[in-house]
Order: structure tokens, then C-alpha cells, then sequence
């Protein structure tokens, strides 16, 4: 599955996701987005603008390993009764809160998370909320009251990490419509797009050479950059 | 003994079943792979059965073709244009089978369930490979444009011999009469 650690995504619709990015497009003068774009489109467009605000105001935490991943588009699950329900899933990592890794490379974040594998495992809660009729099933942008129930599926273990290089990863996509029985996509106009973008970009990148990763199987085997 | 100079039915049945199905599927498949609407899903899924059905109905329809001879070609068309006919009807079969073939192997070597109808799903027929995968989704789409191109001139050349050569090509392909042969 693939998951994100924003609170909600930044769009409703594929149409729109696609004119945030041409009016947050860097200007080739600075190398940032321009301003006199970006502040017309936002106003024009109050959904984005909230988004955007849930998501730089979220937590940062301190690394991979305490943060929290979010299905961000609602699906549905079949119930016993045949009934299926609208809902979004969450991993909520058991580990607390971690001190701030002291490393300042480029891939520290990485560095770090290899170590604290090479020292337990990490865990997080497959935490599954259920959607009430109010609730918008098509609009990723909008979170649900955090009163909905929740359900506790299932623990994730991870033991250790893998280097991009010849892991298991990367020769796959994760077509987010590709779902074991039991479980759909919902009316959310998100997944369709993911599907047939990330089938574009597993053509593309599968055709190509792809050079080799930073994170290299080496640093993953010891815990530490060799 | 009367003459041939009708398809079999069977023939004629198919080849305009299956000549609806794949100019269809052509049109289905660019504007599918052109959208990232709601419509994307639904017409994949519709897609991925009718090309694997067009894979079972070429195979009858090759069947067919080896067991029961089509009628010959008018003994006043010129050596060029026999060999014209004879060379794109063996590569409207070859495209009508390798079509459908290159779809379910792409989503095989892609690693993606490849899904029939609902929870029906077929074998993979390659291993995963997703450099396979990635020549192969190219493929999908040069052949198709392929047939595409050859579908046009074997149009033209069936339209031709209906309203300019009027020497009975047409009708034996499109004619709704039961037998293959003629009452002379
Ligand atoms: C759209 C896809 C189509 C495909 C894949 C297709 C395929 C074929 C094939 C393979 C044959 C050879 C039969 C044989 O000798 O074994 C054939 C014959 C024929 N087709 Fe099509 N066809 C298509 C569309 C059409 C259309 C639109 C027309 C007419 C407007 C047409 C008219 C004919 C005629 C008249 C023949 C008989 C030629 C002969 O006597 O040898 N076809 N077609
Ligand atoms: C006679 C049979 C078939 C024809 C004529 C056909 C035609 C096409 C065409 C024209 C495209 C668009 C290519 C492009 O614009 O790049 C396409 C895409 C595609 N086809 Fe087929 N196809 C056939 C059978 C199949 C089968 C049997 C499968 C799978 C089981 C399949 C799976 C796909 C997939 C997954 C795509 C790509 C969608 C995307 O890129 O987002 N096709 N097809």
C-alpha cells in the first residue's frame, strides 16, 4: 500500500492537482515558486488553500521511524453483511516520540532509520477509520471529525531495512485501484489518476537505467555509512 | 459442382463481430490511456475481457481459416494486388493475436494482477521483469497503431472492390446468405 505522512491531500481533483502544479511551478529566476502565481491561485481556489495550511501546520516529527502514514483517498470494505463502508487507514507508529537524529548529511533521515533497525524493530498500528454518511468520500482535501470510530487491524513489524538497489521495491507499482477482495476503490476521482499516472511513470522508469542509490546495500548491511 | 464464392458463415460472422470488437478496442484503448478520469478504470476494465475475447475468437477464427478454404480471389486480379491481399490479411491475424497477447503479458512482467472480470484473474504468463514490462507496454501501443494503419487499408481495398471493381470480393465477406456457394 502506499502511504503518505500528510494530513489530507492537496487536491480534490485531478484537474485541479494539475493547475496547482503549473502555478507552483519554480520561475527560473529564483528557483522558487513565484508568488504573483501562486497568491491569485490559492485565493481562487479556498479547498487548495486549506489543504495546504493542514499540511505545513502538521507535526514534524524528529524521523521515519515516529512519524505517521496516511491513505489520504477513501476506500471502501466489504462487512460480513454484505454492506461495504467508506473508510481511511492510518499507521500509527507504537514507537514514541524520538530525539532529533544528530546526523546532518543529506540522508540522515535514512541513516537513522537503518540504525534504529539494526538496534529493535519498529511497529506501527494499521489503525482503520470508518466514515459516517456526512463524511466527503470524494474529497481528499477534507479530513473526517476525528470522533469517527476506529479499529484497530493489526500490527507492523519492520526488521530491517533494504537498499533500492536490487530490493524489492522498486521494480513494482502501487496502483492504488490493485485491491485484495473485500476492499475497493471509492468514488474518490484521486485513485483513477493515481492508477493511470503511476502505470505512465512504471513504463518510463522501467525503461530507463536507473543510477545507483545513495542508500547502498553496504550502509544498509551495517547500520551506518561505510 | 457449384462454386465457392462466400465465406463460411462462421468466417462472415466473425470477421464482422470481431471487426466491430477490435475498432472498439482501438478507440477504447487511446482514449484510455490519454484520460486519468473516473473513465479510466472503467474502461480498462472493460479492455482487458473483450481483448482476452478477441484472443479466444481469433483462435476459432484461425481454426476455421485452415480447416474450411476461403473462395479464391478472381482469377482477373493482378499477381501484385493478390499478393497485397494474401501479405495484410497475415498481418490482420498476427495483429488480432498479438494484440491481445502483449496486453496480458505486459500486466504480467508488470507484476499486475491481471484481472478477467471481477474476481476472475488469469495467470501470469511471464515472469516479473519490469524492463519486459516497460518494452512490451510500447509494443502495445506501436502494434496497435500498426493495426490501426492496416485496418485503414484493408478498408480501402474492401471498399474498392464494392463500388469500383464490383467483382465479388465484397460480397463474399459481407453477404448474409447461409451457404458458400453460388447456384450456378
Ligand atoms: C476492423 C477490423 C478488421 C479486421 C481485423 C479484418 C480482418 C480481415 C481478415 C483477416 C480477412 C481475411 C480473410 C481470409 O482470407 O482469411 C478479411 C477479409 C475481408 N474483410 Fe476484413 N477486417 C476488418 C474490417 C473490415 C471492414 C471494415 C471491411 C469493409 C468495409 C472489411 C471487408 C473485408 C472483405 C470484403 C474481406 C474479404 C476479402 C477476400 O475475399 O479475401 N473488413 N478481413
Ligand atoms: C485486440 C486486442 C487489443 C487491442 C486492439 C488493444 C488496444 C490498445 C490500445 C490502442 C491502447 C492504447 C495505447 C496507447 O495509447 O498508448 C491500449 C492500452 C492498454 N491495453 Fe490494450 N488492446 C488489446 C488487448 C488488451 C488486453 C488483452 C489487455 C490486458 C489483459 C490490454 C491491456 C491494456 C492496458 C493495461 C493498456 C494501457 C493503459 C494505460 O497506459 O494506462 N489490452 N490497448
Amino acid at each position: 500500500m502506499g502511504l503518505n505522512d500528510i494530513p489530507v491531500f492537496i487536491a480534490r481533483t485531478p484537474q485541479e492537482f494539475h493547475d496547482l502544479l503549473l502555478a507552483t511551478r519554480p520561475d527560473p529566476a529564483t528557483g522558487r515558486p513565484d508568488p504573483a502565481r501562486v497568491g491569485p491561485f490559492m485565493s481562487t481556489h479556498p479547498e487548495v488553500a486549506g489543504a495546504v495550511a493542514l499540511v505545513s501546520g502538521r507535526t514534524i516529527t524528529s524521523g521515519f521511524a515516529d512519524d505517521t502514514y496516511l491513505s489520504l483517498d477513501t476506500f471502501r470494505l466489504l462487512g460480513m453483511n454484505g454492506v461495504s463502508a467508506p473508510v481511511r487507514w492510518a499507521m500509527v507508529p507504537v514507537t514514541p516520540p524520538r530525539a532529533a537524529p544528530s546526523g546532518t548529511g543529506p540522508d540522515y533521515l535514512f541513516e537513522d532509520l537503518i540504525a534504529a533497525l539494526h538496534q529493535a524493530p519498529l511497529q506501527w498500528r494499521l489503525v482503520i477509520t470508518t466514515g459516517e454518511p456526512s463524511d466527503p468520500t470524494s474529497d481528499p482535501t477534507r479530513a473526517w471529525p476525528a470522533s469517527r470510530r476506529r479499529i484497530d487491524a493489526g500490527t507492523l513489524t519492520l526488521d530491517r531495512a533494504e537498499s533500492e538497489d536490487n530490493g524489492p521495491c522498486t521494480g513494482i507499482t502501487y496502483d492504488p485501484t490493485v485491491l485484495p477482495a473485500g476492499i475497493t476503490a471509492s468514488d474518490d476521482p484521486i485513485l483513477p489518476a493515481r492508477s493511470a499516472a503511476y502505470m505512465r511513470s512504471f513504463t518510463l522508469r522501467s525503461g530507463e537505467r536507473k543510477p545507483a542509490s545513495a542508500i547502498t546495500p553496504a550502509m544498509v548491511a551495517t547500520g551506518g555509512p561505510s | 459442382m457449384n462454386a465457392v464464392i462466400r465465406f463460411s458463415a462462421l468466417a462472415r460472422l466473425l470477421h464482422w463481430l470481431m471487426a466491430a470488437m477490435i475498432l472498439a478496442m482501438l478507440f477504447v484503448g487511446v482514449f484510455m490511456a490519454a484520460t486519468e478520469g473516473a473513465a479510466y478504470d472503467t474502461l480498462l476494465s472493460l479492455h482487458r475481457p473483450t481483448g482476452i475475447t478477441i484472443l479466444a475468437l481469433a483462435v476459432i477464427r484461425l481454426g476455421n481459416r485452415f480447416l474450411v478454404a476461403p473462395p479464391p480471389l478472381p482469377g482477373t486480379l493482378p499477381a501484385i494486388q493478390r499478393m497485397a491481399a494474401k501479405g495484410s490479411h497475415i498481418l490482420l491475424y498476427a495483429l488480432m493475436v498479438a494484440m491481445p497477447l502483449t496486453g496480458w503479458a505486459m500486466l504480467s512482467a508488470g507484476a499486475y494482477p491481471v484481472v478477467f472480470w471481477g474476481s476472475v484473474h488469469l495467470p501470469p504468463i511471464l515472469p516479473h521483469s519490469p524492463a519486459l514490462f516497460a518494452l512490451l507496454r510500447h509494443m502495445h501501443t506501436w502494434l496497435g497503431l500498426t493495426l490501426f494503419g492496416v485496418i485503414v487499408v484493408h478498408l480501402g481495398a474492401a471498399l474498392l472492390h464494392a463500388l469500383v471493381l464490383r467483382d465479388g470480393v465484397f460480397r463474399a465477406m459481407a453477404s448474409l446468405r447461409p451457404g458458400r456457394c453460388g447456384r450456378d
